[in-house]
C-alpha cells in the first residue's frame, strides 16, 4: 500500500469531522447534535485510542504480511494516534475548558482521569518528537526503550477511559481486555525469544 | 387496605364532565377517526406513542389537561431549548447509557396503563391509576433551568402540577420525613436494567426531605412543550426539582413512599464518595470529575461553545436557600 494511500485512510476520521464543521457553516445547521463540545472530545478520544491499539497490533499482524512496509505504517499510526490525541485535547481545552488554561490547571490538580490523560499525552508528545529517522538514530538504543513506553501510555489511557466512565464501563472492560490480549501476545514472543536465544549465549 | 380503582367503571362515572364533553369535541374535531389510529397530534413525536394502537383514554385526558394548561408566556417559552434536542439528548438509563439511547429505546415503551403505588406513613395509601391520580388537578406550565451533573444544562418548558398538591391528597402523616420514589422496574421494556457492566442498582431510586418536595418549586411533569411528555423524557409522569442535578428528577414513577428514615438513593448506593443525598446545583462543591463552577448551555454550537457560571441552587436561591440554612453543604452534597 502506498504511504500517501495510508495516511488518507487515516485522515477519515478527521475529514469526517471536518465536512461536518463545513456544512454546519454552509447550511448553518448543526450536524454534531446537542453537545457538540462533548461529542468531539469523545470522537477524538476514541478515534485516538483506537489507532493506538492499531499501532500496538500492526508489529504482529506485520509479519505474515511481508509486503507492508511495517515500520514505516506504524509510524504513520503512531503519528495518528497523536494527531487525534491532539485534536482530543484541543477540544477539550475549548469546548469543556472554555479555554482558560486555569480550569485545564485546576482540572489537573483535583481529577485524577485529567492527571493521567495529560501524562499519555505527554509521553505521546515525546514519541511523536522522536520519530523522525535522524533523531532515531541519534537515541539509538535508548529510541528502542524510549518508544517502549506505548505500553505505558495504552495503561494510562484505559485507566483515564475507566475513571471517566459513568455508568456503564463496557468500554472500559473492552479496552482492558484488549490491552490483556496485546501485552499478552507481546511478552509470549519475548519469552520464546529469549528461550531461542540462551543456547547461543551458552556456546 | 390499599384501594384499588376499578378501570371497568362507565367512562362517565369516572371522568368528570368538562373532561368528557371537551373530549367529545375533541372527538367531532377529528371527524371521530381519533380511536381507530393514533394521531400524531396527540403525541408528542413519533416516538412516544404507546404500542397501544389507538389513542387511549389516558392519554386523551393527558392532551385535553394539557391543552387547558395554565400557560406560560411565549416571549420566555422561546428562550428555551428547542424540542428536538430537549427531547433526543438526554439520560434515561435504562434505556441505555449514551445520550441518543433513550429515544431509540423507549419507542415502544408502554405508558397505558399506569399505576402508581403509595405506600408507607400516610393515611391515602393504596394504588392508583394515573388517570384518577391527575383527573381532579388543573395543569401548569412551568420553566425551569436543568442543570445536569455533567456540566451541561438546558431550559425546558414542563407541564404537570406542583409535587405539593399530589402528596397533599395521601394524607402524610407527621412522621413521614422523607418521600422516596421509584422509577418502573422491567428489564423486558428497558433494556438497560439488564446491562452486564452497569453500576447501578435497578429500580432507580431517588428521595426528598419533606420540606424539599413541598417547596413551591418541586413539580410532577405530565407534558413538556405543550405536549405529552415524550418516553424518553420520562413518560408518563416524572419528578421536576430544578435547583438540584438532573438525576435527582426521577423518570417514569410507579411507587410513591414516605418515610422515616433517609432512604439510600440509587447514585448514593453505586457512589457514595460522588453522589450524595442532596445533590444541590452547587457550582463551589466539585464532583470528582466534573468542576460544578461553569456548564454548557445547550444546545451550544462548534463555533460557539456556550459556557456559561454555573449560579448556586441553579438560580433558585431565593425559593430553596431557606431549606439548607445552618448546614455544611460541603458535607451534605
Ligand atoms: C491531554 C490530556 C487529556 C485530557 C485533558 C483528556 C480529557 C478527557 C475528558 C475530559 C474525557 C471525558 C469525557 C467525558 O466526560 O465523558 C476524556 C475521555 C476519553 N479520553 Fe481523554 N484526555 C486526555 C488524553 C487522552 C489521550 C492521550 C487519549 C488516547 C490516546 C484519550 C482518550 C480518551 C478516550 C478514549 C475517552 C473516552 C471517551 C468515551 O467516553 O468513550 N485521552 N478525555
Amino acid at each position: 500500500m502506498p504511504t500517501f494511500a495510508f495516511l488518507s485512510v487515516c485522515a477519515v476520521p478527521f475529514l469526517w469531522v471536518f465536512l461536518r464543521a463545513i456544512c454546519t457553516l454552509i447550511f448553518d445547521k448543526n450536524y454534531f447534535g446537542a453537545d457538540p463540545g462533548m461529542e468531539l472530545v469523545t470522537f477524538f478520544g476514541q478515534v485516538a485510542i483506537v489507532f493506538l491499539f492499531m499501532t500496538l497490533s500492526f508489529s504482529h499482524l506485520g509479519r505474515p504480511l511481508k509486503t507492508l512496509r511495517v515500520p514505516r505504517m506504524r509510524r504513520i499510526l503512531g503519528l495518528s494516534v497523536f494527531f487525534y490525541a491532539t485534536l482530543h485535547f484541543a477540544s477539550y481545552l475549548i469546548f469543556l475548558a472554555g479555554f482558560e488554561f486555569e480550569k485545564y490547571y485546576y482540572d489537573l490538580v483535583t481529577k485524577n482521569r485529567i492527571i493521567l490523560g495529560s501524562f499519555a499525552y505527554f509521553f505521546l508528545f515525546l514519541l511523536a518528537a522522536t520519530s523522525i529517522d535522524s533523531v532515531a538514530r541519534n537515541l539509538g538504543i535508548a529510541w528502542v526503550y524510549l518508544h517502549r513506553s506505548v505500553y505505558l501510555i495504552a495503561g494510562l489511557v484505559v485507566f483515564h477511559v475507566f475513571l471517566s466512565a459513568k455508568e456503564n464501563f463496557s468500554f472500559s472492560v473492552f479496552l482492558f481486555c484488549g490491552c490483556l490480549a496485546l501485552l499478552g501476545v507481546r511478552l509470549s514472543k519475548a519469552w520464546r525469544r529469549s528461550k531461542l536465544r540462551t543456547p547461543i549465549f551458552k556456546a | 387496605m390499599p384501594k384499588k380503582l376499578s378501570r371497568n367503571t362507565h367512562e362517565n362515572e369516572v371522568t368528570d364532565e368538562s373532561v368528557y364533553l371537551s373530549r367529545r369535541s375533541l372527538l367531532k374535531g377529528f371527524g371521530g377517526s381519533i380511536l381507530g389510529y393514533h394521531s400524531p397530534l396527540l403525541y408528542s413525536d413519533k416516538s412516544s406513542s404507546t404500542g397501544n394502537e389507538f389513542g387511549s383514554e389516558l392519554h386523551q385526558m393527558l392532551f385535553q389537561k394539557i391543552k387547558s394548561r395554565l400557560k406560560e408566556d411565549a416571549i420566555k417559552l422561546a428562550e428555551s431549548t428547542p424540542f428536538n434536542y430537549a427531547s433526543s439528548y438526554n439520560n434515561f438509563y435504562e434505556f441505555g447509557s449514551g445520550k441518543s439511547d433513550p429515544k431509540k429505546n423507549a419507542k415502544k415503551f408502554i405508558t397505558d396503563p399506569w399505576e402508581v403505588s403509595v405506600q408507607g406513613e400516610c393515611d391515602g395509601a393504596g394504588t392508583y391509576h394515573l388517570e384518577d391520580l391527575v383527573r381532579p388537578h388543573l395543569l401548569e406550565e412551568r420553566i425551569y433551568r436543568l442543570r445536569c451533573v455533567e456540566a451541561w444544562s438546558m431550559v425546558i418548558p414542563w407541564v404537570g402540577l406542583p409535587l405539593l398538591s399530589l402528596l397533599k391528597r395521601f394524607k402524610p402523616r407527621s412522621n413521614a420525613k422523607y418521600v422516596k420514589f421509584e422509577t418502573l422496574y422491567d428489564p423486558i421494556q428497558m433494556p438497560g436494567q439488564k446491562s452486564l457492566f452497569s453500576a447501578i442498582e435497578y429500580p432507580y431510586v431517588e428521595a426528598l426531605r419533606m420540606d424539599e418536595a413541598t417547596n413551591e418549586l418541586s413539580f410532577l411533569a405530565l407534558g413538556m412543550y405543550g405536549k405529552i411528555l415524550p418516553n424518553q423524557n420520562g413518560a408518563p409522569i416524572r419528578l421536576v426539582v430544578p435547583w438540584k442535578y438532573g438525576f435527582k428528577s426521577i423518570k417514569s414513577i410507579v411507587k410513591i413512599e414516605f418515610v422515616e428514615e433517609r432512604p439510600v438513593t440509587t447514585w448514593m448506593k453505586s457512589n457514595p464518595r460522588e453522589y450524595g443525598f442532596y445533590s444541590n446545583v452547587n457550582p463551589s462543591v466539585d464532583h470528582p470529575r466534573w468542576s460544578q463552577a461553569t456548564e454548557r448551555r445547550l444546545p451550544s454550537s462548534i463555533f460557539s461553545p456556550n459556557i456559561r457560571p454555573t449560579e448556586m441552587f441553579n438560580g433558585y436561591g431565593d425559593e430553596v436557600a431557606y431549606l439548607y440554612r445552618g448546614m455544611d453543604l460541603k458535607k451534605f452534597y
